[in-house]
């Protein structure tokens, strides 16, 4: 009976194991990445957001003269560790605009409110945001919370730039005038990979994704447009793993026997390094190439170390502030903190808020304030970046900057895997979808 | 491949399987203590340049902690329900994670293979790393001495006489309480050791919960709970299956522990190797 009573048990146990696997959002996350889930995250929220946009009635230009943005990033909590990427970036460029007179004498005022990646925590958040006057919003940078965040910015009339990576067909349910996407997409990603695969003349291809409605995109998309272009390539398999899967031994003893000569990978976090580690360690590099995202400008790559597959691992990146043209400029941004190294996400947040600045700067104050106004001269606005022009697309609000797909490299003197300047190429507004494609797809899925 | 992976699942599963039969209690944190093992390991390491060291260190200072948590935590608790001492392996394994978030800080903890193993060999016209075949020899050798010890030495005999019939060897004059600590130091080592060994292989994520747990259970239930036999056999089973599964069912390969788990358990309840449970 003892033995009966320990088996139940454990029976039980495991049952919680699975269910704590798949609504595991927060332990290998990096910024702008999702695990799927987020329509399901939205709805516990929905009423919270409703009731807190009832009872309160837009904004109205602050009595100090100041322009108040509020800003939604994990400031505690176990992704809190990303907004010291975040927030120096901002905090310096706000400096910098304050330095300089403010925006058409009016200083700016960020307002950072914790959100700690929770869409529930998310959508009170923006309750005491409405009590504060701002006049534009920047982040979430998880996409759990994209949905709630959309929401409050269409009852609200107030601009929202979300920083990150929203699935498309979540993106066009959070299509709204009032959002502005300011991270990176997936569908962007798959016409970059979609390219490379032409360019380098890969033949056989096997996708390895985290489960999830970001990588379900990447996937989909490639294949897509592999079709599109023609391209005579073998679907080698796909496998796809919970967040928490570390051990890839399975995972590459599959890939090996498929004989792909490329992977396309959406992994993030912990399962990326493991799969990098692993894969060298097995020998998976010796015949096979690795497209993958978020796998340079990561400190995870540190603990690779000399096992790093040197040559076989490219990656796509935007904004890298390693590349010598942006490098000096960028470095002030990340000066004030010996901790933080160079990070795309950092820019993220800091183009998002350049790109309000700049818009501002076209409105008077009162204008400032008026929703409809401040969208419509972002709308308009085209900003000077290191990285050459970054605006946002009228159709479908996706802030345009350039996709980077490079080798990847060990550089010592940030301990971490970094783009290689000498082996990369610059994809433009080719790796973003047209108008016509976006509308065809959003009557595709019936949005 | 799969070899190898089975194998690790094995020492995991072995260590819990010695704590659940020698002192019916299932230990939550052996999670924690998997990556404790790792950790120790990953700083040992880099601060001598050592893995062997790393793995003895891992070895020691876990089975240390492991017989504190038995005297100072579980042994006071030994008469209440099972309930209790499952409970508090669930808390201890928390304030391990919270731990090792405060001493090792949120990252991803990885090491190279040390240089003298670090080399392929080709098996079947397949590269093989030689450091999964060490993984096989070292398991392989803990499963023989482990059998051994249990078959054919006093402690073992003792050992076993404790899962048969506690009281009666309490009352031949046997220190029931110290043998349960060290049976509980003894799973925790073993643990640690997988842990450690794995360090090269998938590291570990410090702000992540270790996966580790979930399969060693599967693995558990399979080959039949508090058998060490049977912990054998499932992680070979485990291990093997998952390895043709991510070649053939590769969308779903993931799902095999859990799939054979339940099928065993509607099946043979007891696990492969279990004696079978006469209904009362």
């Amino acid at each position: 009976m003892k033995k009966k009573l320990v088996a139940f048990i454990m029976a039980m146990a495991m049952c919680a194991g699975l269910v704590a696997c798949g609504n595991n959002t927060a332990d290998v996350q990096t910024p702008g990445t999702s695990q799927g889930g987020t329509e399901e995250a939205a709805e516990p929220v929905k009423e919270a957001v409703e009731e807190a946009a009832e009872t309160l009635e837009g904004t109205e230009p602050g009595e100090d003269g100041t322009y108040k943005i509020a800003v939604m990033i994990p400031l505690s909590g176990d992704l809190a560790f990303f907004s010291s990427y975040f927030k120096p970036s901002l905090d310096y460029l706000v400096d910098n605009i304050n330095k300089e007179g403010g925006i058409n004498g009016h200083a700016v005022e960020l307002l950072y409110k914790d959100d700690q990646g929770d869409p529930t925590i998310e959508a009170s958040a923006l309750a005491e945001v409405l009590d504060e006057n701002v006049c534009a919003v920047i982040g979430p940078f998880m996409d759990a919370c994209g949905p709630v965040v959309a929401q409050w910015a269409e009852t609200n009339h107030i601009p929202v730039f979300m920083c990150c990576a929203l699935a498309t067909d979540v993106g066009f349910d959070n299509q709204s005038d009032y959002v502005f996407t300011a991270g990176a997409s997936a569908w962007s990603w798959s016409k970059v990979y979609a390219n490379a695969v032409k360019e380098k003349g890969y033949k056989s291809v096997y996708f390895v994704g985290n489960s999830g409605s970001v990588p379900d995109n990447v996937k989909d998309y490639f294949w897509r447009e592999i079709e599109t272009m023609g391209l005579d390539v073998k679907n080698a398999g796909e496998i796809r793993l919970s967040g928490s899967e570390t051990d890839m031994t399975s995972v590459i003893t599959g890939i090996m026997s498929s004989g792909a000569d490329c992977v396309v990978s959406s992994l993030t976090g912990g399962p990326a390094i493991t799969f990098l580690q692993q894969g060298n360690q097995m020998g998976l590099f010796d015949t096979c190439t690795l497209l993958g995202v978020y796998i340079n400008d990561s400190d995870h790559t540190e603990s690779v170390g000399d096992a790093y597959p040197v040559g076989k691992v490219y990656s796509i990146t935007w904004f890298p502030i390693s590349f010598d043209f942006a490098a000096d400029s960028a470095r002030d941004i990340y000066g004030r903190s010996d901790s933080v190294v160079p990070n795309s996400g950092g820019l993220t947040f800091y183009y998002a808020l350049d790109t309000i600045a700049a818009a501002l700067r076209t409105l008077s104050y009162e204008e400032g304030y008026d929703g409809d106004a401040l969208l419509k001269a972002v709308e308009e606005t085209k900003c000077e970046s290191l990285f050459g022009e970054i605006y946002y697309t009228k159709y479908n609000h996706q802030l345009v900057f350039p996709l980077y797909l490079a080798n990847t490299q060990m550089n010592e003197e940030y301990g971490m895997a970094l783009p290689d300047q000498g082996d990369y190429k610059e994809y433009g507004l080719e790796c973003y979808p047209t108008e016509e494609e976006w509308e065809a797809e959003r009557q595709r899925l019936g949005k | 491949m799969g070899l190898s992976s089975g194998l690790l699942y094995f020492l995991t599963a072995a260590g819990m399987a010695i704590i659940v039969s020698g002192l019916n209690v299932i230990n939550f944190g052996q999670g924690a203590f998997c990556m404790f093992g790792t950790l120790l390991c990953y700083s040992v390491y880099r601060m001598t340049g050592s893995f062997f060291l790393g793995l003895l260190a891992a070895i020691v200072v876990s089975g240390l902690f492991g017989g504190y948590v038995t005297e100072a935590m579980l042994r006071p608790i030994y008469k209440r329900p099972a309930l209790f001492q499952l409970l508090l392996t669930m808390g201890v394994g928390y304030i391990l994670q919270d731990f090792f978030l405060l001493a090792w800080g949120n990252t991803m903890v990885t090491a190279s293979i040390p240089k003298a193993l670090d080399f392929r060999i080709n098996l079947i016209g397949m590269p093989f790393p030689f450091y999964y075949i060490f993984l096989i020899i070292i398991s392989l050798c803990i499963c023989a001495v482990m059998l051994y010890v249990f078959k054919k030495t006093k402690v073992g005999m003792i050992f076993r006489a404790i899962i048969t019939n506690r009281e009666m060897v309490d009352c031949m004059g046997i220190n029931v309480k110290v043998m349960n600590s060290l049976m509980f130091m003894v799973g925790i080592s073993l643990t640690a050791l997988a842990g450690a060994l794995n360090l090269p292989v998938t590291g570990t994520q410090t702000a992540a919960e270790s996966p580790v747990l979930f399969t060693a259970m599967a693995v558990l239930i399979i080959g039949g709970i508090g058998e060490i036999r049977g912990a054998f056999i499932g992680a070979l089973i485990v291990g093997m299956c998952m390895s043709f599964g991510a070649m053939f069912f590769s969308q779903y390969y993931s799902l095999i522990p859990s799939l054979m788990m339940v099928l065993i358990l509607l099946i043979k309840p007891e696990g492969i190797c279990g004696k079978k449970i006469e209904a009362k």
